[in-house]
């Protein structure tokens, strides 16, 4: 009955070396298999830092090139059809 | 880097879609042919800015050679329009017709009058130089006559805008003693200095007076470019030289744009090799954001260890061991670098709600989600709303012919599934598609109630024979009979009710009744799974004081009434000897202003039955109301006298994460504290203490007690219990259910007006537009009157009534159904999957 009442969930923490913290959620987040929650936020003294925090930032920046939607575009673009 | 993209763009490359699978295998060569231990994300980028560097350095290449090119253009063409205007054969040099004096090839006589006049220069640019070009008369030979007029010219271009201020100016500034002529460039190849492509004009200006030229000149050049004109006047031996110039420049002008076209193929290759790998790059940089994005979210625990926390479903949780030892296995080299631990402490007592859904259902799960999620391990209304509310909206929409158009739409849109799914759909085209299999619910529980009603397009359907006749043909009144030896029409309503006088006052009983039969045992399945829920969660107080009282009030008056109807329905008033047929509505409200009479009773002992469940009802308010704040308060005195061991066990136990106690926030009043605020305890001892202090006046000491366990956040207000708060509470409850057992029940009643507005209209359409016209017997006003109740019945039968039999049986089950039973605080379980992340659009 799983339309009646949702389904049963765990709570599940583990700890794991940081070589392989991107290949293990990469791993999960293929199948959609986790939800991760934020307990950064309960950090008291941050000791070390985000290991992810300045990848993220990078990540949109390629991403944002990939896109082309930035905002700056280059004045030297080449129109093609033109030559 | 951007460029690449606008490039391609302009060039028609469009990047190649990438799946999963051929993502993989690319990850694997990359990842192979990188030697060294870099991540993806460093591949690409390197990757991309080794692109664009190249790209850049080719761009400014051109940029450097491109304008002289242009230049060059500009200038063939200057010359190409000047010896068109002075008539200068280029192909026949040697063609008698030529007359070596003819300078200018219009006359003095004309030129004068052009600048005289002064007016249409530009309007008449052409006209005139077609239009005399044959009839030209040479100058003078005359050496002194030609050293006074002759005529000065500038030549030039400057982009086509600017041609009519131009002109303008060149009239003021020379006070009409010059000439313009334009003539517009039609080479492709022209671009300004951003490169884009623009549109350009050659001008000659002539005149006489020296004084002018300076002028003139720089007028020019603020406009745009001077260009040199080789000298067409003077002989024919300065004839050759100028062609030869002509020609060096043509060829010059071919080489260079041979060299353009070298470098644009080049880069069209470049791009097609990026337009390749485009959307590798796009989902492994997509993919990397939402996995980084979630490390941000671990803590760490050392050095190199780092902690993750989650919620996983129950049936993935092997799943998820597995993946964490097969990732660990070939890198740890046999070290335990993984620590699972299965019952960890919870930061937030809640899980994620998580259901299963599929097509047909998840229309309904949006439905219910879009008033709010359900809670952990709460009854999901989506399930009994699967069947209510299309069977709400047949009540509403029922109508046989109506409603199976609708079903033919739903099924078309099913059948076409695949075409549509790819497709941008408007808004409401959208909306119908994605509930489409709701929408075959809906058609065909319209269908039924269509049936049950005799409607088909708002006509009765004689399915089975009349079970009324009229025993003479001037009657007024009919009989009953009896066909197959029985007096009940087989199915639905007799259709004889649809040509009778008394039709409205039949069907609005019928749906009124009906709507409020169906209300009140909407409205008890709401209370019953109440019931269930509290039973679920252990909740008995909740179920004693408050769900037990609401369903025997609900019951006491409201159920009566509803079995009252039905009982009616169910006595025969026409059989001989039957007594008169009460009227309901008196009847309930006697029940509660007389009681103890009744007037026309049904039953035996009708009065004192009524007297009964009035005293039931009245007594069920002040059990809903005191029982609880009553018993909390009684509980809390007596767990302050001596039960602080056991409290201190409970809130122990609480800690250690026990699954049983997540919604243990409102099973008894000394269980307030969920595990929510209990578990930050570590965390929160020193401030907590700081706050048991502050609190230490509290009225009920049992307040203390969590307090000390770790009340720094919100705990303050539900650690002590407070009698007036629960009064209140109790009290607004108590008010809202049993107003609301009256005007949720009268609420219940659009079911009948909706469903009356809809046979009205399609009554009212067929005879007003259709029948009126059909009565003229004129061909075009039926034609007329056809169109106008085609038209009705597809706009406000078809389309707006469905919305609004959609909105009202939506009410009925986020208000009158949902208010029964449903928390609705609930939140979505949400877990990364790298599929959903490289699909959603680009964020800003």
């Amino acid at each position: 009955m799983s339309w009646f009442r949702s389904e049963e969930m765990e709570y599940r923490s583990f700890i794991i070396r940081d070589h392989v913290a991107h290949d293990v959620v990469e791993h999960l987040a293929e199948e959609g298999l986790m939800q991760f929650v934020d307990v950064s936020s309960l950090r008291l003294v941050c000791l070390f830092p985000c290991p992810g925090y300045t990848l993220v930032y990078r990540c949109k920046v390629t991403s944002r090139h990939l896109k082309g939607n930035s905002r700056h575009m280059c004045a030297d673009v080449v129109n093609w059809r033109a030559c | 880097m951007n460029e690449f993209s606008k490039a391609m763009e302009s060039q028609h490359i469009s990047a190649i879609e990438r799946s999963p699978e051929e993502f993989k295998r690319w990850r694997t060569e990359t990842l192979a042919t990188a030697q060294d231990r870099r991540t993806l994300l460093e591949i690409v980028e390197e990757r991309l800015q080794e692109k664009h560097r190249v790209y850049r350095r080719s761009v400014s290449m051109r940029n450097e050679f491109a304008p002289a090119l242009y230049r060059m253009i500009e200038q063939r063409e200057t010359v190409a329009q000047a010896m068109r205007l002075f008539q200068f054969d280029a192909g026949t040099e040697e063609s008698p017709n030529v007359d070596s004096e003819q300078d200018v090839g219009m006359s003095l006589a004309q030129m004068d009058a052009m600048v005289a006049g002064g007016g249409s220069l530009g309007a008449s640019a052409a006209a005139p130089m077609s239009a005399h070009a044959g009839a030209a008369t040479p100058l003078g030979a005359d050496a002194e006559y030609e050293s006074d007029y002759r005529f000065r010219h500038i030549a030039g271009v400057l982009p086509s805008t600017d041609v009519a201020r131009f002109e303008r100016l060149v009239v003021r500034a020379s006070k009409r003693q010059a000439y313009v002529r334009f003539a517009s460039i039609d080479d492709k190849d022209l671009m300004d200095e951003n490169l884009q492509p623009v549109r350009k004009t050659v001008f000659l200006i002539f005149f006489r007076l020296p004084s002018l030229a300076v002028r003139l000149e720089r007028l020019c050049d603020s406009f745009g470019t001077r260009h040199s004109v080789p000298q067409f006047s003077g002989h024919r031996d300065a004839r050759p030289a100028v062609l030869q110039s002509v020609k060096a420049l043509e060829a010059e002008i071919r080489q260079q744009l041979y060299t353009l076209r070298q470098w644009r193929s080049t880069l069209k290759a470049e791009l097609q090799g990026m337009a390749e790998v485009w959307d590798f790059y796009r989902l492994a940089v997509a993919r990397d954001k939402g996995v980084y994005a979630a490390l941000n979210l671990f803590t760490r625990s050392s050095a190199e260890m780092l902690h993750v926390k989650g919620w996983v479903r129950a049936a993935d949780c092997v799943a998820v061991e597995r993946v964490l030892l097969s990732v660990n296995t070939p890198l740890g080299g046999g070290a335990p670098i993984t620590y699972i631990h299965r019952s960890a402490p919870k930061p937030w007592p809640k899980p994620p709600t998580y259901f299963n859904t599929n097509d047909w259902t998840r229309a309904f799960q949006v439905m219910v989600d879009t008033f709010g999620v359900p809670r952990y391990r709460e009854i999901n209304p989506a399930l009994f709303t699967a069947v209510t509310f299309p069977f709400m909206f047949g009540m509403m929409y029922g109508d046989l012919g109506h409603a199976s158009v609708l079903l033919g739409v739903a099924l078309w849109m099913i059948w076409n599934e695949k075409a549509f799914k790819g497709k941008q759909l408007g808004d409401i085209t959208g909306m119908a598609f994605k509930s489409r299999y709701m929408l075959v619910l809906m058609s065909l529980f319209g269908m039924y109630c269509g049936m049950i009603y005799n409607d088909f397009f708002g006509f009765g359907v004689s399915a089975a024979q009349s079970r009324w006749e009229f025993p003479c043909e001037n009657c007024t009144t009919a009989v009953r009979v009896q066909v197959d030896g029985s007096e009940v029409y087989p199915f639905g309503t007799d259709p004889t009710w649809h040509i009778s006088n008394n039709q409205l006052a039949y069907y609005n009983s019928l749906k009124m009744k009906m709507s409020i039969v169906f209300g009140v045992t909407h409205m008890m399945m709401g209370l019953c799974l109440r019931a269930t829920n509290n039973i679920y969660f252990g909740d008995y107080l909740e179920l004693f004081a408050e769900t037990l009282p609401q369903m025997l009030f609900l019951m006491s008056l409201f159920g009566y009434m509803a079995l009252l109807i039905l009982m009616k329905w169910s006595i025969d008033w026409l059989a001989p000897g039957a007594s008169q047929p009460p009227n309901l509505i008196d009847m309930m409200i006697g029940m509660v202003l007389t009681p103890g009479t009744v007037l026309n009773p049904m039953y035996e002992g009708q009065a004192g039955v009524q007297v009964f469940l009035l005293l039931l009802a009245g007594v069920c308010v002040p059990w809903m109301l005191f029982v609880k704040p009553c018993l909390q308060k009684r509980w809390a005195a007596s767990a302050a006298h001596g039960h602080f061991t056991q409290l201190h066990e409970q809130e122990a136990h609480e800690l250690l994460g026990d699954a049983a106690s997540d919604s243990s926030g409102h099973t008894s009043p000394l269980r307030f504290r969920s595990a929510a605020e209990g578990s930050f305890l570590g965390a929160g001892v020193g401030s907590a203490e700081a706050g048991a202090e502050g609190r230490s006046h509290a009225t009920s000491p049992v307040g203390s007690a969590p307090n000390q366990a770790g009340g720094e956040h919100d705990g303050h207000a539900a650690g002590e219990f407070d009698f007036t708060d629960a009064m209140v509470h109790s009290g607004i409850e108590t008010i809202e259910f049993v107003l609301g057992g009256v005007s949720n029940t009268a609420s219940y009643l659009r079911l009948w007006a909706l469903s009356l507005a809809h046979s009205e209209l399609a009554a009212v359409f067929w005879g007003r537009a259709f029948q009126a016209t059909l009565e003229t017997h004129n061909a075009a006003f039926v034609f007329v009157g056809y169109a106008v109740f085609a038209a009705a019945t597809f706009g406000v039968l078809l389309i707006m009534d469905v919305l609004e039999c959609v909105l009202h049986a939506l009410r009925l089950h986020w208000v009158e159904f949902q208010s029964k039973f449903y928390k609705a605080d609930g939140y979505k379980f949400e877990p990364l999957h790298l599929q959903e992340v490289c699909n959603e659009p680009a964020a800003a």
